[in-house]
This record gives structure tokens, sequence and C-alpha cells, in this order.
């Protein structure tokens, strides 16, 4: 149930930033992924593709997030790769959080 | 659901909690299995100072649960906290409260580790909280310098850049996660910013020697 009311806050994120043009990239890890876990807060990576967009994604997201402890952790794809952080972390595309 | 609710429905899972109940819409009250209960209160605040918790009663609250994560906490409310036996923190740092059963006088593990090693240092002759996350570090002979203390698994070029937002004014960034990993535009954005990223053992080197 939680993990559904949060991807339809990023849902409802993403449609925002659709509207204003601008695009990103959400995935979910951590350990709200795992069944049963008591987990602390919710632990979401956004893939960011312009640096000025940042600012937008990162103010929209804690104003919907006003209830719910997240921890956003931004890069580009760049960074990603680098670090190898959806590998690393098992991190979910937010379509699929949702579907399994 | 409301905030408050929110969190007593996350709280009453942990297993030292025996048992929970709300005092009003923004306080809850919890027995631990030591059988001692804590008064907690909830919000949600992103800067912290002493105007921003002033509707709160401190002198019968234990911890101030914050739910926005990583929020910036004032060195003066900082000063309060520890004069006036209350703790401030997120939903983790609760968990770690209630696990070792001391929630008025928490500090994070991070920050037990960084106060004491720094004070440990034998160049450092005094180290003064500037907020939550940024120390002065009076040296023997050497500058003062200014460590602003991140705890990222993966610094990233946003996190320095996010950190100089919030923070403001510091000499370097330390990086307290042992497995820190950084990305090379976080090393770019730090160094055009004019400041230096560090592991723990390169500050304590670094601070034998002059480098701001």
């Amino acid at each position: 149930m939680e993990l559904e009311n949060i991807a339809g806050i990023i849902f409802t994120a993403k449609a925002t930033l659709d509207r204003k043009g601008v695009n990103a990239d959400f995935y979910i890890f951590g350990s709200i992924l795992t069944k049963g876990a008591l987990y602390s807060d919710v632990d979401i990576l956004v893939i960011y593709h312009k640096d000025d967009d940042v600012q937008i994604i990162r103010y929209i997201l804690n104003d919907l997030f006003y209830k719910i402890p997240v921890d956003l952790c931004f890069m580009t794809r760049q960074e990603e790769r680098e670090l190898k952080f959806i590998m690393r972390t098992n991190a979910i595309n937010i379509d699929r959080a949702v579907a399994t | 659901m409301s905030l408050i609710d929110w969190c007593i429905d996350k709280i009453s899972g942990h297993g030292k909690v025996e048992s929970i109940s709300k005092i009003d819409s923004t306080t809850l009250e919890l027995t631990h299995q030591n059988t001692n209960t804590y008064a907690v209160s909830v919000f949600s605040c992103e800067r912290m100072n002493l105007k921003s918790i002033s509707d709160i009663d401190i002198q019968k609250v234990d911890f101030i649960l914050n739910i926005k994560k990583d929020a910036y906490i004032s060195g003066k409310l900082m000063q309060l906290m520890e004069s006036a036996d209350f703790s401030i923190g997120g939903l983790g740092d609760l968990y770690s409260a209630l696990g070792s059963g001391n929630l008025s006088n928490y500090i994070s593990k991070e920050m037990q580790f960084v106060i004491r090693g720094l004070s440990q240092h034998n160049k450092v002759k005094r180290i003064y909280r500037l907020d939550n996350r940024r120390f002065e570090i009076e040296r023997k002979l050497l500058p003062d310098v200014t460590i602003l203390v991140l705890n990222d698994y993966d610094l990233t070029a946003e996190s320095v850049r996010s950190g100089i937002d919030k923070y403001g004014d510091f000499d370097s960034i330390l990086t307290s996660n042992p497995n820190c990993r950084r990305s090379s535009n976080a090393e770019k954005a730090a160094e055009n910013s004019g400041r230096k990223i560090m592991s723990w053992g390169e500050l304590m080197g670094n601070l034998n020697k002059k480098w701001n």
C-alpha cells in the first residue's frame, strides 16, 4: 500500500514537472523495497538532465512529501554510470516499482 | 492520514516500544521497554531555529521528531538542545535513540565519532559546533578551519552544491561515511567553489598543515 502511495506522489510530481518542461527519471531504493522492514525514510534517486532543473524538482518533491521523510539523491546520468548506483543499490524505476 | 498518525504507525513497529498514544495533534507519548515514558513532538521543517520550535514546550518534550530529512539546525538551537535535555532528529535518529533507550540526550554515532576524533587530534585546541553539520576547528599555531560534515554514501555534484546552499560558509567537506564514493563531478564542484573534499583520514592529516 505504502509503495503505491509513494509511487502515486512521484507520478504527480512527474506530471507537474512535465508541464513545466522538466525531465527527470525517478528510482526507488533502500529498505522500503524490503517487505516487512521498518524503514525510516523513502530513498529516491533522481536522475536529472539539466543543473537548473534540480531546484524545481527538489521543491516539488519536498512539497508533496510533506508528511513522509524522503531522502533525495540527485545524480546526472553520467554520475550514475560512474558510481554504478542503480546496480549497487538495486534501485528500481518508479514505473516498475508499482508493477512489482 | 495526518503526520502524527503516520509517525505513530511507524514508531509502533519498533521493537523497543511497548505502547504509544497521541497526546495532542503534534505530540505523542511512548512507553519504552525500559518502562520509561517519553514525549515526542512531531513536525516538518527544513530549517530549524529557535523560532521554529517556539510553539513546543521543550520542558515537556524529550525528542523533537522532524520529518524533513537532513534539515538544517541552527547553532543556537543546538546549544539549547544540549542545555535543556532534549534531542532533535529524523525518524532514523528516533529509531536509534529508542535502540539506546536514551531519547533526551541522543547524539548520532556519526557525530559522536567526529566530535571525539576531532577533540583528540593533537593540533586541535577547541571545536565549535556552528550548526548540526558544521564545525569550526581552532588549531594550535595554525589558522582556524571550518568543515562541513556530509554523510552521503554517494557524494555527487548536487550533494556539494546543496551543502553550500544550505550551510554557506566552510573551507572543506568531510565525508564522514567511511564507504563514501565521490563522483568526479563532485570533486569538480568542490574545486570550483574553492573547497576540498576530504575523507576522515585526509582530514586528520590535513589538520597538521595550513590548508586554507
